[in-house]
């Protein structure tokens, strides 16, 4: 499983997991479980989750 | 609002209680059915349902994003598969050297096709309760 740093750039911009969900158009359940580390999202939800944070993907994703 | 705008924004779990509805309306309806005596008619109605569940099931499908779809997935797999092996282990254990331990089949028959039709049923059942038990395990390991 892979680390990421999904709620800390949520908590930079006050946004709800359910907000987050909105803006990735996937369901709360699964923000809550790529914040949490257990489950890994695909290549093109992880893209999608880095233009949304306009950050590079690897500054989101670690695998250490 | 259109009744295409409902359908498209209609949430997943309305897709998936209309699909359950719609499937107990189709084996309920084809036996009724065969009241009518009329094959053609049957069929026709019985492939209509069926076109539309699979419909329904497509459209449910792609509402769903991909944690959902890994979770229907694992359930499959593995829900599925512990439950039909647990249903021939029950059918084995069940099986004495006199037979089947019930005198009817379903429906209170005792052709074969009765007892075929418990053998049928109850591999189902037995494959829907892995499915669940897998897919809310899926759920409950990633919250």
């Amino acid at each position: 499983m892979m680390k990421n740093r999904l709620k800390v750039l949520r908590a930079e911009r006050d946004w709800s997991q359910a907000d987050l969900a909105a803006r990735l158009d996937v369901s709360r359940q699964s923000v809550n479980a790529i914040e949490t580390g257990k489950y890994d999202p695909s290549l093109p939800l992880a893209f999608k989750i880095a233009r949304l944070f306009d950050a590079p993907i690897e500054t989101i994703f670690s695998d250490a | 609002m259109s009744l295409k705008d409902r359908l498209v924004r209609a949430p997943a779990w309305a897709y998936a209680v209309a699909l359950f509805i719609a499937g107990i309306a189709l084996g309920l309806g084809s036996d009724a059915l065969k009241a009518v005596d009329n094959p053609v008619l049957e069929g026709s109605v019985t492939a209509l349902i069926v076109v539309l569940v699979l419909g329904g099931s497509a459209a449910y499908w792609r509402r769903l994003d991909e944690a959902a779809r890994e979770a229907h997935k694992f359930a499959w797999y593995w829900g599925g598969s512990c439950g039909l092996g647990l249903a021939i282990v029950a059918f084995a254990v069940l099986m004495g050297p006199e037979g089947f331990p019930i005198d009817a089949g379903f429906g209170g028959g005792k052709e074969p096709e009765n007892f075929i039709a418990v053998g049928i049923l109850g591999t189902i059942l037995a494959q829907i309760a892995g499915y669940s038990v897998a897919w809310f395990g899926w759920w409950i390991a990633k919250r």
